[in-house]
Protein backbone atom coordinates (compact mmCIF):
# COMPACT_ATOMS: atom_id res chain seq x y z
CA UNK A 1 0.00 0.00 0.00
CA UNK A 2 2.85 2.33 0.97
CA UNK A 3 4.65 1.45 -2.27
CA UNK A 4 1.55 2.28 -4.30
CA UNK A 5 1.30 5.66 -2.58
CA UNK A 6 5.00 6.32 -3.16
CA UNK A 7 4.65 5.44 -6.84
CA UNK A 8 1.67 7.79 -7.07
CA UNK A 9 3.69 10.59 -5.48
CA UNK A 10 6.56 9.99 -7.91
CA UNK A 11 4.18 10.11 -10.86
CA UNK A 12 2.60 13.32 -9.57
CA UNK A 13 6.04 14.91 -9.10
CA UNK A 14 6.99 14.04 -12.66
CA UNK A 15 3.64 15.40 -13.77
CA UNK A 16 4.57 18.70 -12.14
CA UNK A 17 7.77 18.67 -14.21
CA UNK A 18 5.86 18.01 -17.42
CA UNK A 19 3.50 20.83 -16.50
CA UNK A 20 6.40 23.22 -15.88
CA UNK A 21 7.99 22.18 -19.19
CA UNK A 22 4.67 22.97 -20.89
CA UNK A 23 4.44 26.30 -19.07
CA UNK A 24 7.95 27.14 -20.22
CA UNK A 25 7.03 26.28 -23.84
CA UNK A 26 3.93 28.48 -23.63
CA UNK A 27 5.93 31.39 -22.19
CA UNK A 28 8.59 31.02 -24.90
CA UNK A 29 5.90 31.10 -27.56
CA UNK A 30 4.12 34.08 -25.99
CA UNK A 31 7.38 35.98 -25.56
CA UNK A 32 8.38 35.26 -29.15
CA UNK A 33 5.03 36.52 -30.41
CA UNK A 34 5.06 39.71 -28.37
CA UNK A 35 8.76 40.63 -28.31
CA UNK A 36 8.84 41.65 -31.95
CA UNK A 37 11.92 39.56 -32.70
CA UNK A 38 13.05 35.99 -32.11
CA UNK A 39 14.10 35.22 -28.56
CA UNK A 40 16.60 32.89 -26.98
CA UNK A 41 15.29 29.86 -25.06
CA UNK A 42 17.32 30.84 -22.01
CA UNK A 43 18.92 34.24 -21.75
CA UNK A 44 22.27 33.69 -20.25
CA UNK A 45 25.98 33.32 -20.72
CA UNK A 46 28.51 35.75 -22.10
CA UNK A 47 25.94 38.45 -22.78
CA UNK A 48 23.45 38.67 -25.56
CA UNK A 49 24.79 38.65 -29.04
CA UNK A 50 23.33 37.61 -32.32
CA UNK A 51 24.83 35.63 -35.15
CA UNK A 52 24.71 38.92 -36.94
CA UNK A 53 27.84 40.97 -36.41
CA UNK A 54 27.05 44.59 -35.84
CA UNK A 55 29.28 47.61 -36.34
CA UNK A 56 27.08 49.32 -33.78
CA UNK A 57 24.89 46.78 -31.99
CA UNK A 58 21.34 47.67 -30.93
CA UNK A 59 20.51 47.75 -27.22
CA UNK A 60 19.18 44.18 -27.05
CA UNK A 61 22.37 42.69 -28.47
CA UNK A 62 24.51 43.69 -25.51
CA UNK A 63 28.21 43.84 -24.96
CA UNK A 64 29.41 40.58 -26.45
CA UNK A 65 28.78 41.59 -30.06
CA UNK A 66 31.60 40.49 -32.33
CA UNK A 67 32.34 43.53 -34.46
CA UNK A 68 32.82 42.78 -38.12
CA UNK A 69 36.13 43.72 -39.66
CA UNK A 70 37.08 44.94 -43.11
CA UNK A 71 38.77 42.48 -45.41
CA UNK A 72 39.60 41.70 -48.99
CA UNK A 73 39.96 38.86 -51.44
CA UNK A 74 42.22 38.89 -54.50
CA UNK A 75 40.75 37.66 -57.76
CA UNK A 76 43.50 36.49 -60.10
CA UNK A 77 42.87 36.60 -63.83
CA UNK A 78 43.41 33.35 -65.71
CA UNK A 79 44.71 33.80 -69.24
CA UNK A 80 43.63 37.43 -69.09
CA UNK A 81 40.05 36.58 -68.06
CA UNK A 82 38.52 36.93 -64.60
CA UNK A 83 37.33 33.53 -63.31
CA UNK A 84 33.94 32.38 -62.08
CA UNK A 85 34.29 33.22 -58.40
CA UNK A 86 32.47 34.03 -55.18
CA UNK A 87 33.97 36.52 -52.76
CA UNK A 88 32.65 37.46 -49.35
CA UNK A 89 33.18 39.83 -46.46
CA UNK A 90 35.11 38.37 -43.48
CA UNK A 91 31.84 38.08 -41.53
CA UNK A 92 30.16 36.34 -44.52
CA UNK A 93 27.29 38.81 -44.32
CA UNK A 94 27.93 39.93 -47.90
CA UNK A 95 28.69 37.55 -50.73
CA UNK A 96 29.35 38.53 -54.32
CA UNK A 97 29.29 35.96 -57.10
CA UNK A 98 30.86 36.87 -60.42
CA UNK A 99 30.63 34.85 -63.62
CA UNK A 100 33.75 34.22 -65.70
CA UNK A 101 34.84 37.32 -67.56
CA UNK A 102 32.74 39.64 -65.39
CA UNK A 103 35.68 41.93 -64.69
CA UNK A 104 37.22 43.76 -67.65
CA UNK A 105 40.92 43.24 -68.20
CA UNK A 106 43.25 46.11 -67.34
CA UNK A 107 46.62 46.64 -68.94
CA UNK A 108 49.53 45.74 -66.66
CA UNK A 109 47.29 44.23 -63.95
CA UNK A 110 46.30 40.61 -63.46
CA UNK A 111 44.54 40.78 -60.08
CA UNK A 112 41.40 42.53 -58.81
CA UNK A 113 41.21 43.12 -55.08
CA UNK A 114 37.63 42.98 -53.78
CA UNK A 115 37.40 44.80 -50.43
CA UNK A 116 34.53 44.84 -47.97
CA UNK A 117 34.14 47.49 -45.28
CA UNK A 118 31.24 47.26 -42.83
CA UNK A 119 29.82 50.64 -41.84
CA UNK A 120 27.43 51.83 -39.17
CA UNK A 121 24.30 52.75 -41.17
CA UNK A 122 23.94 55.93 -39.10
CA UNK A 123 27.10 57.18 -40.82
CA UNK A 124 25.73 56.91 -44.36
CA UNK A 125 22.63 58.36 -46.02
CA UNK A 126 19.31 57.78 -44.27
CA UNK A 127 16.89 55.15 -45.54
CA UNK A 128 13.54 56.47 -46.80
CA UNK A 129 10.92 56.38 -44.05
CA UNK A 130 9.03 54.48 -42.75
CA UNK A 131 11.71 51.84 -43.33
CA UNK A 132 14.97 51.65 -41.42
CA UNK A 133 18.40 50.16 -42.01
CA UNK A 134 18.55 46.42 -41.48
CA UNK A 135 22.02 45.71 -40.14
CA UNK A 136 25.27 47.20 -41.39
CA UNK A 137 25.93 49.06 -44.60
CA UNK A 138 28.87 47.72 -46.64
CA UNK A 139 31.24 49.50 -48.92
CA UNK A 140 32.42 47.24 -51.70
CA UNK A 141 35.59 48.37 -53.48
CA UNK A 142 37.33 46.71 -56.38
CA UNK A 143 40.76 47.77 -57.49
CA UNK A 144 43.21 46.39 -60.02
CA UNK A 145 46.52 45.23 -58.64
CA UNK A 146 49.27 46.26 -58.62
CA UNK A 147 48.21 49.57 -60.19
CA UNK A 148 45.44 50.30 -57.68
CA UNK A 149 43.14 51.60 -60.42
CA UNK A 150 39.45 51.24 -59.49
CA UNK A 151 37.13 48.82 -61.26
CA UNK A 152 34.37 51.06 -62.51
CA UNK A 153 32.19 48.64 -64.40
CA UNK A 154 31.30 44.97 -64.58
CA UNK A 155 31.09 43.39 -68.03
CA UNK A 156 28.65 40.66 -67.08
CA UNK A 157 26.33 41.04 -64.07
CA UNK A 158 27.05 39.02 -61.02
CA UNK A 159 24.90 38.81 -57.94
CA UNK A 160 25.19 40.10 -54.41
CA UNK A 161 23.72 38.32 -51.41
CA UNK A 162 23.33 39.99 -48.03
CA UNK A 163 22.40 38.41 -44.72
CA UNK A 164 20.58 40.77 -42.36
CA UNK A 165 19.30 40.57 -38.77
CA UNK A 166 15.64 41.40 -39.42
CA UNK A 167 13.16 40.57 -42.14
CA UNK A 168 14.40 42.36 -45.25
CA UNK A 169 12.42 44.70 -47.48
CA UNK A 170 14.72 45.99 -50.25
CA UNK A 171 18.39 46.02 -51.09
CA UNK A 172 19.72 49.54 -51.63
CA UNK A 173 22.68 50.82 -53.60
CA UNK A 174 24.56 54.10 -53.49
CA UNK A 175 27.73 55.10 -55.34
CA UNK A 176 28.77 57.46 -52.55
CA UNK A 177 26.80 56.36 -49.47
CA UNK A 178 24.58 59.46 -49.50
CA UNK A 179 21.53 58.76 -51.65
CA UNK A 180 20.11 55.26 -51.89
CA UNK A 181 18.57 53.61 -54.93
CA UNK A 182 16.32 50.57 -54.53
CA UNK A 183 17.56 47.46 -56.32
CA UNK A 184 15.31 44.67 -57.61
CA UNK A 185 15.48 42.41 -54.60
CA UNK A 186 14.90 38.70 -54.18
CA UNK A 187 14.29 36.97 -50.88
CA UNK A 188 16.54 33.94 -50.84
CA UNK A 189 15.24 31.08 -48.76
CA UNK A 190 14.50 33.00 -45.59
CA UNK A 191 13.46 36.64 -45.05
CA UNK A 192 16.88 37.48 -43.66
CA UNK A 193 18.82 36.63 -46.81
CA UNK A 194 18.34 38.79 -49.87
CA UNK A 195 19.96 39.00 -53.25
CA UNK A 196 20.19 41.34 -56.20
CA UNK A 197 22.24 41.84 -59.35
CA UNK A 198 25.76 43.13 -58.86
CA UNK A 199 26.84 45.59 -61.53
CA UNK A 200 29.17 47.97 -59.81
CA UNK A 201 31.17 48.49 -56.62
CA UNK A 202 29.81 51.02 -54.13
CA UNK A 203 27.70 51.09 -50.98
CA UNK A 204 25.12 48.40 -50.26
CA UNK A 205 22.50 48.28 -47.55
CA UNK A 206 19.25 46.43 -46.87
CA UNK A 207 16.23 48.09 -45.30
CA UNK A 208 13.35 46.64 -43.34
CA UNK A 209 9.77 47.67 -42.71
CA UNK A 210 9.83 46.27 -39.20
CA UNK A 211 9.93 49.11 -36.67
CA UNK A 212 12.95 49.28 -34.40
CA UNK A 213 12.47 47.40 -31.15
CA UNK A 214 12.54 50.28 -28.69
CA UNK A 215 14.40 49.83 -25.45
CA UNK A 216 11.78 50.07 -22.72
CA UNK A 217 14.53 51.07 -20.30
CA UNK A 218 16.31 53.57 -22.49
CA UNK A 219 17.86 56.61 -20.86
CA UNK A 220 17.93 55.23 -17.38
CA UNK A 221 21.35 53.58 -17.63
CA UNK A 222 23.49 53.06 -14.57
CA UNK A 223 21.03 54.60 -12.10
CA UNK A 224 18.40 52.11 -13.15
CA UNK A 225 20.82 49.19 -12.90
CA UNK A 226 21.86 50.28 -9.42
CA UNK A 227 18.18 50.57 -8.49
CA UNK A 228 17.48 47.04 -9.67
CA UNK A 229 20.56 45.73 -7.85
CA UNK A 230 19.23 47.27 -4.64
CA UNK A 231 15.77 45.79 -5.21
CA UNK A 232 17.20 42.31 -5.86
CA UNK A 233 19.42 42.47 -2.77
CA UNK A 234 16.43 43.66 -0.74
CA UNK A 235 14.37 40.71 -2.02
CA UNK A 236 17.14 38.30 -1.02
CA UNK A 237 17.30 39.81 2.44
CA UNK A 238 13.53 39.69 2.67
CA UNK A 239 13.47 36.02 1.66
CA UNK A 240 16.43 35.21 3.87
CA UNK A 241 15.66 37.16 7.04
CA UNK A 242 12.17 38.57 7.23
CA UNK A 243 10.14 35.63 5.91
CA UNK A 244 11.99 32.95 7.94
CA UNK A 245 11.80 35.12 11.05
CA UNK A 246 8.07 35.62 10.58
CA UNK A 247 7.60 31.89 9.95
CA UNK A 248 9.66 31.04 13.02
CA UNK A 249 7.60 33.40 15.18
CA UNK A 250 4.38 32.04 13.78
CA UNK A 251 5.48 28.46 14.44
CA UNK A 252 6.62 29.36 17.94
CA UNK A 253 3.27 31.02 18.63
CA UNK A 254 1.45 27.96 17.27
CA UNK A 255 3.59 25.64 19.40
CA UNK A 256 2.95 27.78 22.45
CA UNK A 257 -0.79 27.77 21.80
CA UNK A 258 -0.74 24.00 21.33
CA UNK A 259 1.22 23.64 24.56
CA UNK A 260 -1.31 25.77 26.39
CA UNK A 261 -4.13 23.65 24.98
CA UNK A 262 -2.39 20.43 26.08
CA UNK A 263 -1.80 21.81 29.56
CA UNK A 264 -5.43 22.89 29.82
CA UNK A 265 -6.67 19.46 28.71
CA UNK A 266 -4.38 17.78 31.25
CA UNK A 267 -5.66 20.04 34.03
CA UNK A 268 -9.26 19.24 33.07
CA UNK A 269 -8.51 15.50 33.07
CA UNK A 270 -7.06 15.75 36.57
CA UNK B 1 16.94 15.97 15.78
CA UNK B 2 13.90 17.48 14.14
CA UNK B 3 12.77 16.21 10.75
CA UNK B 4 13.81 19.49 9.13
CA UNK B 5 17.34 19.31 10.53
CA UNK B 6 17.50 15.73 9.37
CA UNK B 7 16.63 16.86 5.86
CA UNK B 8 19.55 19.29 5.91
CA UNK B 9 21.89 16.58 7.04
CA UNK B 10 21.50 14.84 3.71
CA UNK B 11 24.07 12.10 3.21
CA UNK B 12 24.24 12.94 -0.49
CA UNK B 13 25.30 16.54 -0.09
CA UNK B 14 26.86 16.78 3.35
CA UNK B 15 25.73 17.50 6.85
CA UNK B 16 25.10 20.77 8.61
CA UNK B 17 28.34 22.49 9.52
CA UNK B 18 29.27 22.60 13.19
CA UNK B 19 28.06 25.59 15.18
CA UNK B 20 31.58 27.01 15.32
CA UNK B 21 31.94 27.17 11.51
CA UNK B 22 31.71 30.63 10.00
CA UNK B 23 29.27 29.06 7.50
CA UNK B 24 26.88 28.47 10.37
CA UNK B 25 26.86 32.12 11.39
CA UNK B 26 23.29 33.37 11.34
CA UNK B 27 22.56 35.14 8.12
CA UNK B 28 25.91 34.31 6.50
CA UNK B 29 24.27 32.44 3.64
CA UNK B 30 21.79 35.28 3.20
CA UNK B 31 24.64 37.77 2.96
CA UNK B 32 26.44 35.59 0.41
CA UNK B 33 23.23 35.11 -1.59
CA UNK B 34 22.58 38.86 -1.54
CA UNK B 35 26.14 39.59 -2.65
CA UNK B 36 25.95 37.00 -5.45
CA UNK B 37 22.60 38.31 -6.69
CA UNK B 38 23.88 41.87 -6.46
CA UNK B 39 26.97 41.09 -8.55
CA UNK B 40 24.98 39.15 -11.16
CA UNK B 41 22.48 41.98 -11.42
CA UNK B 42 25.28 44.54 -11.73
CA UNK B 43 26.83 42.72 -14.74
CA UNK B 44 26.22 45.61 -17.18
CA UNK B 45 28.20 47.90 -14.89
CA UNK B 46 30.90 45.36 -14.06
CA UNK B 47 31.73 44.50 -17.69
CA UNK B 48 32.49 48.16 -18.31
CA UNK B 49 35.00 48.38 -15.47
CA UNK B 50 38.76 48.19 -15.92
CA UNK B 51 38.65 48.53 -19.68
CA UNK B 52 39.47 44.84 -20.14
CA UNK B 53 36.30 43.91 -21.99
CA UNK B 54 33.48 41.63 -20.91
CA UNK B 55 35.36 38.32 -21.25
CA UNK B 56 37.76 38.54 -18.27
CA UNK B 57 35.12 40.19 -16.08
CA UNK B 58 32.54 37.48 -16.76
CA UNK B 59 35.05 34.66 -16.34
CA UNK B 60 36.15 36.11 -12.98
CA UNK B 61 32.57 36.69 -11.83
CA UNK B 62 31.30 33.23 -12.75
CA UNK B 63 34.42 31.48 -11.43
CA UNK B 64 34.05 33.24 -8.08
CA UNK B 65 30.33 32.46 -7.98
CA UNK B 66 31.01 28.79 -8.71
CA UNK B 67 33.78 28.55 -6.11
CA UNK B 68 31.72 30.15 -3.35
CA UNK B 69 28.65 28.07 -4.20
CA UNK B 70 30.62 24.82 -4.16
CA UNK B 71 32.59 25.63 -1.03
CA UNK B 72 29.44 26.49 0.87
CA UNK B 73 27.98 23.51 2.70
CA UNK B 74 25.07 22.16 0.69
CA UNK B 75 21.66 21.66 2.21
CA UNK B 76 18.84 19.45 1.10
CA UNK B 77 19.12 16.85 -1.61
CA UNK B 78 17.69 13.85 0.14
CA UNK B 79 14.71 11.89 -1.15
CA UNK B 80 15.13 12.23 -4.91
CA UNK B 81 11.90 11.11 -6.50
CA UNK B 82 13.40 10.32 -9.89
CA UNK B 83 16.66 9.14 -11.37
CA UNK B 84 18.61 11.95 -13.05
CA UNK B 85 18.26 10.77 -16.66
CA UNK B 86 14.47 11.18 -17.17
CA UNK B 87 14.57 14.51 -15.31
CA UNK B 88 17.48 15.66 -17.47
CA UNK B 89 15.73 14.53 -20.66
CA UNK B 90 12.54 16.37 -19.79
CA UNK B 91 14.45 19.60 -19.17
CA UNK B 92 16.63 19.31 -22.25
CA UNK B 93 13.57 18.42 -24.33
CA UNK B 94 11.76 21.53 -23.11
CA UNK B 95 14.70 23.80 -23.95
CA UNK B 96 15.17 22.15 -27.34
CA UNK B 97 11.48 22.73 -28.03
CA UNK B 98 11.94 26.34 -26.90
CA UNK B 99 14.77 26.74 -29.39
CA UNK B 100 12.58 25.35 -32.17
CA UNK B 101 9.68 27.60 -31.20
CA UNK B 102 11.79 30.75 -31.02
CA UNK B 103 13.78 29.99 -34.18
CA UNK B 104 15.11 32.93 -36.09
CA UNK B 105 18.62 34.11 -36.72
CA UNK B 106 19.14 36.20 -33.59
CA UNK B 107 20.75 35.52 -30.29
CA UNK B 108 23.77 33.40 -30.87
CA UNK B 109 27.31 34.54 -30.42
CA UNK B 110 29.78 33.05 -32.87
CA UNK B 111 30.50 29.58 -31.51
CA UNK B 112 34.16 30.11 -30.72
CA UNK B 113 35.74 27.83 -28.09
CA UNK B 114 35.89 30.83 -25.74
CA UNK B 115 32.19 31.64 -26.12
CA UNK B 116 31.25 27.99 -25.59
CA UNK B 117 33.50 27.82 -22.52
CA UNK B 118 32.11 31.02 -20.98
CA UNK B 119 28.52 30.02 -21.69
CA UNK B 120 29.09 26.64 -20.05
CA UNK B 121 30.89 28.20 -17.09
CA UNK B 122 28.03 30.69 -16.67
CA UNK B 123 25.48 27.88 -16.75
CA UNK B 124 27.27 25.73 -14.19
CA UNK B 125 28.06 28.69 -11.91
CA UNK B 126 24.50 30.00 -11.96
CA UNK B 127 23.08 26.57 -11.23
CA UNK B 128 25.56 26.02 -8.38
CA UNK B 129 24.50 29.38 -6.99
CA UNK B 130 20.73 29.27 -7.50
CA UNK B 131 19.97 25.56 -7.32
CA UNK B 132 22.57 24.65 -4.66
CA UNK B 133 23.27 27.60 -2.42
CA UNK B 134 20.11 29.70 -2.71
CA UNK B 135 17.74 26.73 -3.04
CA UNK B 136 19.37 25.06 -0.05
CA UNK B 137 19.11 28.21 2.03
CA UNK B 138 15.44 28.70 1.14
CA UNK B 139 14.57 25.11 2.06
CA UNK B 140 14.02 26.37 5.61
CA UNK B 141 10.70 27.69 4.26
CA UNK B 142 9.88 24.38 2.55
CA UNK B 143 10.42 22.97 -0.96
CA UNK B 144 7.83 25.24 -2.58
CA UNK B 145 9.47 28.36 -1.14
CA UNK B 146 12.88 27.12 -2.29
CA UNK B 147 11.60 26.45 -5.80
CA UNK B 148 9.73 29.72 -6.15
CA UNK B 149 12.29 31.89 -4.35
CA UNK B 150 15.29 30.63 -6.33
CA UNK B 151 13.34 30.99 -9.60
CA UNK B 152 12.30 34.57 -8.84
CA UNK B 153 15.86 35.56 -8.00
CA UNK B 154 17.18 33.73 -11.07
CA UNK B 155 14.80 35.73 -13.28
CA UNK B 156 15.43 39.00 -11.45
CA UNK B 157 19.21 39.02 -11.90
CA UNK B 158 18.80 38.83 -15.68
CA UNK B 159 16.63 41.94 -15.97
CA UNK B 160 19.52 44.42 -16.08
CA UNK B 161 21.24 42.41 -18.79
CA UNK B 162 18.32 41.68 -21.09
CA UNK B 163 15.44 43.96 -20.05
CA UNK B 164 12.23 43.40 -18.14
CA UNK B 165 10.63 41.44 -21.00
CA UNK B 166 12.75 38.37 -20.11
CA UNK B 167 11.19 38.07 -16.65
CA UNK B 168 8.41 35.62 -17.59
CA UNK B 169 10.75 33.57 -19.78
CA UNK B 170 13.49 33.26 -17.19
CA UNK B 171 10.98 32.71 -14.39
CA UNK B 172 9.52 29.77 -16.33
CA UNK B 173 13.03 28.49 -17.07
CA UNK B 174 13.98 28.89 -13.40
CA UNK B 175 10.91 26.94 -12.28
CA UNK B 176 11.77 24.11 -14.66
CA UNK B 177 15.41 24.02 -13.54
CA UNK B 178 14.32 24.24 -9.89
CA UNK B 179 11.94 21.34 -10.39
CA UNK B 180 14.83 19.33 -11.84
CA UNK B 181 16.81 20.08 -8.68
CA UNK B 182 13.87 19.00 -6.55
CA UNK B 183 12.99 15.86 -8.48
CA UNK B 184 16.55 14.58 -8.92
CA UNK B 185 17.89 15.75 -5.57
CA UNK B 186 20.97 17.18 -7.25
CA UNK B 187 21.96 20.55 -8.71
CA UNK B 188 24.07 18.74 -11.33
CA UNK B 189 20.97 17.87 -13.40
CA UNK B 190 19.79 21.49 -13.89
CA UNK B 191 23.44 22.46 -14.46
CA UNK B 192 23.74 19.96 -17.31
CA UNK B 193 20.39 21.12 -18.72
CA UNK B 194 21.46 24.76 -18.51
CA UNK B 195 24.72 23.99 -20.34
CA UNK B 196 22.79 22.26 -23.12
CA UNK B 197 20.30 25.14 -23.28
CA UNK B 198 23.15 27.61 -23.74
CA UNK B 199 24.79 25.41 -26.36
CA UNK B 200 21.50 25.18 -28.25
CA UNK B 201 21.74 28.95 -28.69
CA UNK B 202 25.35 29.24 -29.81
CA UNK B 203 25.74 26.10 -31.91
Amino acid sequence: MTEVRAAGRRRRRFGVGVGLAGLYGAVVLATGLTAGHPVRPLLDGAGVTTPYRWVKPPWYVGSANVKPTAGHTDITFVNGVSPLIGVNSPDSQVIINLPAGALPAHTGDNVVRASFTPIDPAKVGKVAKPNRADGNAYRVDMTYQPSGAPVTRIVTSGNIVMVVPDEAAKMLYSPDGKQWTELPTQILGDPNTVGSAFNTPGYYLVDTAIPAFANPNAGKGTKRTVGIVLVVVAVVLLLGYVVPTALKRSRAAQAEAAGRRRRTVKRHRR
Amino acid sequence: MSHRTAAFASPSEGALPPRTSPFAAPGAVVAVAALGCGLLTARPILVGLGGVGPGPVLVTLFSALLAVSLLWPARGGADPAWRPIPVLLLGVGAFALGRLLTGGPVAAPAATPFVIAVNSLAAVAEEAFFRRLVYGALLTGGPAAALLGSSILFAAVHVTVYGAWVLPLDLAAGLLLGWQRQASGSWAVPAATHVVANLLVVL
